[in-house]
């Protein structure tokens, strides 16, 4: 019954939504029509903002960060002044013209730092932002240097020449669509990808994801939305300053997003205005009210982005959260798909031969071998510090082993910890690495990146649509199978601890591996969630024929389930065998209990 | 250009690259101890100058009231936690108060003297104490953010401190005195004694923290304490009081750097933004980490900066920032430990 209202509201809801658009377009258009230029003036300004905001957010949710946007704008608005006025370029070319140019640019930046750690993005790019606005002042014969650059032709559009009022409706209508085409990508496969390489971006890796690649993609789109925001306010003011592109203004871009919230692009929007009408009422409050000087507006600009960081980190989309809309799966659409699995040859096992691995002086793993064939569940335990985990890493490729190797059917392992999961091998985490903004079936979902195909174009223009139904069946048949298929709709958070470890095997079934590696995974599950995990593990041996490694400390789920052992300890494999040569085993007794001197 | 030129303008760099050193290595300090990229580390170049131009005016520093407020809120916020975790509000309040005491004796002395030696000092003192503050105040409330989010938030304290600066000192350049005027001839050119205080220092602070951080239990600890926060917590390295000494310590050698600066400039409100900046990009040589390498880094981009500044002066700091790209295009080749490949 619950269910039945809940999506009775849902759909009264959604049908709200077109009813909401076109109340705003009208609102819009009634102001647009009738303020005065200044006010349509600031709905301009905001506009331009929020198209850069909405660029910049998504950069944001990818976990970088740009502290030169304002130099993207920059370099929009001049390129297309420059363009227009001094080459004649019709408004439609020098548009996209400027556009490719800041995405170059982008590309180069991006090239050559988001390989390398965190803090390099943002310093690149600031010092980026540093150089061009140096550059703006002093290429005199070409922007006009501190005097700026004026008579920027007005923008022109099959003949139509529009001024303020057009130019602030066009912006409008860009923001419309690239908020359209944001909200699409933010819970398409791209996005998903993207919060998940924010909140663990070695579990992204280990689901097939190029990070690096992705924050570049992220990151290049900004640019060309940073770009085309400077050519419209390049034609709205029709008058370029380089202080406008100066480094305060990227960090205004900044404290929009971050005011806003950067978990829906509605935030990039919402901020953008909202920071317009704090800066107005600012003015008039220190200028004109207390007599202050101008400076104070920065300093409390200052002061909300660090309470906002700090206490609000979600900004204005803590109090206006958006609700997702959730595909329903079609039924029978699943086959028409293709896998990865499909095409690739099936896995009969994996090999380890004589892996070491050196951390400095210690040796954790001292020349192991193990094997993991097909149709068996093969366990991997040992007392604490024995290596299990080193040994779990070097066959995921997160950590390659010293010397020796690892083989799969023969081939040798891929080096890239994102080719593993290509090669028919899926794992899950010792410590949870679930998403936490999204819903069980989205992390599940998480699990087929590799078989998706949906870029961010397809996703922005709602090409996605059948694969997103294909894979969410999937992941429900997937959830169906470890018994978790009522709570598909709930966020993540809401699961006990147990029952995220099951979520963490559903994810890693998406892409109907051949051989499964399970860290851990009853650590925190209550007795009756352990015999349901045994009966699942089974299951897949049987049904399925997968070769399952499962690292475990739970003997009794161990001896449970396991048809072979290889116990470790001190780096080195101490026995291997079923279960009852393991139980009988005196060097394993000992390791384990001690032996009295 | 000929021989004498190029010497020149080398021994100008070099003074230059001393000055971004300073900056240069407090961040690194920062970032290898609490795992923040501080773009904020300028300003306190702008406080140290500005402070003690005020004590030679023969004025009370109006930073005192900044350290004076920051303080008090600071304190408030430990008495709160001290009283949320239960334990005695005696021990913070004393030592609030005991460090108020040594930086108002200070700040009289410096103010009733004309020794620029304990001017400098009170400076010193008074400019380093913003530093814990700022670390209380804004990063101490949320442990363990993510490096974005702390950069975002260093941005937000530029935001307030720059301003500020205009604020409490106004937009006119003031001039601070050298500690000596003399140069000391060097076969065809003389270099000023002050540019040799300022790299005899900058090498000295290098050599000190590198070899702190590299042999002492004291370094390793606060070193650990930015790789694995609750496991340095664990092993009983109070993470916190790391954060703030070095917060201190950086805020100490970046005023440093103002107050040597500032006689070979002006002092003003603008001048600190910048040379964080310049550090900044020098220490990205050294990916923030390393000592040696940012030294080297900050020491091109000061050459860098004194030849291009002849070349075109209109185009120099472009020229400066644009070596970015030269050291990024380094750091993906050699610096294996620094890709981020997951």
């Amino acid at each position: 019954m619950n269910t039945e209202r809940l999506s009775g509201r849902t759909a009264i809801r959604a049908s709200r939504g077109p009813w909401v658009m076109a109340m705003l377009v009208a609102v819009g258009l009634v102001l647009v029509s009738q303020l005065s230029t200044y006010y349509v003036g600031l709905l301009a300004l905001m506009g331009i903002n929020a198209l850069v905001c909405i660029g910049l957010s998504f950069v944001l949710g990818t976990g970088q960060v740009s502290l030169g946007h304002a130099a993207f704008v920059g370099m929009g608005a001049y390129s297309c002044a420059i363009l227009s006025r001094d080459f004649g370029v019709p408004t439609l070319l020098a548009i996209p013209a400027s556009m490719a140019l800041c995405m170059a640019v982008a590309y180069v930046l991006g090239r050559i730092t988001l390989r390398l750690k965190g803090h390099s993005l943002p310093l690149a790019t600031l010092a980026w932002g540093m150089a061009i606005y140096v550059c703006f002042v002093a290429a005199i014969d070409v922007t006009g240097g501190a005097s700026g650059f004026g008579d920027v032709p007005p923008l022109n559009v099959f003949g139509i020449t529009m001024e303020t009022r057009g130019v602030t409706l066009l912006a409008w209508v860009c923001v419309g669509l690239a908020y359209i085409a944001f909200r699409r990508i933010y819970r398409g496969r791209v996005g998903r990808i993207a919060k998940a390489i924010k909140a663990q971006s070695v579990m992204a890796t280990a689901f097939g994801a190029d990070v690096p690649a992705v924050k570049m993609k992220a990151f290049v789109l900004s640019a060309a939305l940073a770009a085309l925001a400077g050519c419209f306010y390049a034609f709205y003011m029709r008058f370029l300053s380089p202080t406008s592109f100066a480094i305060g203004a990227s960090f205004n871009y900044l404290i929009m997003v971050v005011l806003g919230g950067a978990a829906h692009p509605i935030g990039a929007i919402i901020g953008a205005v909202t920071f317009v009408l704090m800066e107005l009422a600012a003015q008039y409050l220190f200028a004109k009210a207390l007599g202050m000087p101008g400076q104070m507006e920065t300093m409390l600009f200052g002061a909300v982005l660090i309470v906002m960081l700090l206490r609000w980190p979600d900004g204005l989309l803590t109090w206006l959260k958006p609700r997702e809309e959730i595909f329903e799966a079609p039924d029978g659409h699943a086959a028409k798909l293709p896998q990865v699995a499909d095409a690739r040859p099936a896995v009969k096992r994996v090999d380890v031969k004589q892996v070491t691995k050196r951390f400095g002086g210690l040796h954790a793993l001292k020349g192991v071998s193990i094997s993991v064939p097909t149709g068996r569940i093969t366990g991997l335990i040992g007392p604490n510090g024995a290596g299990k985990s080193t040994l779990f890493n070097a066959v995921t490729a997160v950590s390659p082993a010293t010397t020796g190797e690892v083989r799969i059917d023969g081939a040798p392992l891929p080096r890239h910890v994102r080719d593993v999961i290509r090669t028919g091998m899926a794992r899950t985490f010792q410590h949870v690495q679930l998403v936490p903004e999204l819903t069980v079936l989205q992390n599940v979902m998480i699990g087929g990146y590799i078989d998706g195909r949906a870029g961010l174009v397809s996703s922005a223009l709602g090409l996605d649509r059948t694969e997103e139904a294909v894979m969410a069946g999937r992941a429900r048949a997937a959830l169906k199978q470890v018994g978790l298929l009522e709570a598909a709709d709930r966020p993540i958070g809401s699961l006990p601890l147990g029952s995220q470890r099951l979520v963490e095997v559903a994810r890693a079934l998406m892409s109907r591996p051949d051989v499964l590696l399970l860290d851990e995974p009853a650590a925190g599950l209550r007795a009756g969630e352990k015999a349901q995990l045994v009966e699942l593990l089974k299951s897949l041996r049987d049904e399925r024929g997968m070769a399952i490694l499962l690292v475990e400390h739970d003997m009794e789920l161990v001896m449970s389930c396991v048809d072979h052992i290889f116990v470790l300890n001190h780096g080195e494999l101490l026995a291997e065998g079923d279960c009852h040569q393991i139980q009988t085993n005196p060097a394993v007794i000992s390791a384990y209990l001690g032996t009295e001197a | 250009m000929d021989l004498q030129t190029a010497l020149f303008l080398l021994a100008d760099g070099l003074t230059n690259g001393a000055v971004y050193a300073l900056v240069g290595v407090s961040l690194v300090l920062i970032y290898t101890t609490t795992r923040v990229v501080n773009i904020a580390q300028g300003e306190y170049v702008t406080f140290g100058a500005l402070t003690l131009a005020s004590f030679i005016e023969g004025a009370i520093a109006p930073v005192v009231w900044v350290v004076g407020i920051g303080g008090a809120v600071s304190l408030a916020l430990d008495v709160r936690q001290a009283i949320l975790n239960r334990r005695s509000v005696v021990r913070p309040v004393a030592q609030y108060a005991a460090i108020g005491a040594v930086l108002a004796a200070l700040t009289l002395a410096a103010w009733h003297t004309r020794s620029l030696a304990l001017q400098m000092l009170a400076a010193l003192a008074l400019v380093s104490a913003l530093g814990p503050i700022v670390y209380r105040l804004t990063v101490e409330p949320k442990p363990g953010s993510s490096t974005v989010v702390l950069v975002i938030i260093g941005v937000g304290v530029s935001m307030i401190m720059h301003p500020m600066a205009l604020l409490l000192w106004g937009p006119d350049p003031r001039s601070v005195p050298a500690i000596s005027d003399g140069r000391l001839p060097l076969g065809p050119m003389d270099i000023a004694y002050q540019s040799l205080f300022v790299m005899a220092v900058s090498i000295l602070a290098t050599l000190a923290l590198f070899a702190f951080f590299r042999f002492t239990l004291l370094g390793k600890a606060l070193r650990a304490a930015s790789v694995n926060r609750e496991g340095a917590q664990y092993c009983g390295i109070p993470v916190v009081l790391a954060g703030r000494l070095s917060f201190f310590l950086a805020a100490a050698l970046s005023a440093a750097s103002g107050l040597l600066l500032a006689p070979l400039v002006t002092a003003h409100y603008e001048m600190g933004f910048v040379v964080g900046l310049k550090g900044f990009v020098g220490a990205a040589m050294g990916g923030l980490v390393n000592y040696p390498l940012s030294v080297a880094g900050v020491v091109t981009l000061g050459a860098l900066e004194s030849f291009a500044s002849f070349l075109s002066s209109s185009y120099r700091d472009a020229l400066v920032f644009a070596l970015v790209i030269p050291i990024m295009l380094w750091r993906n080749r050699h610096a294996q430990e620094d890709l981020d490949e997951h």
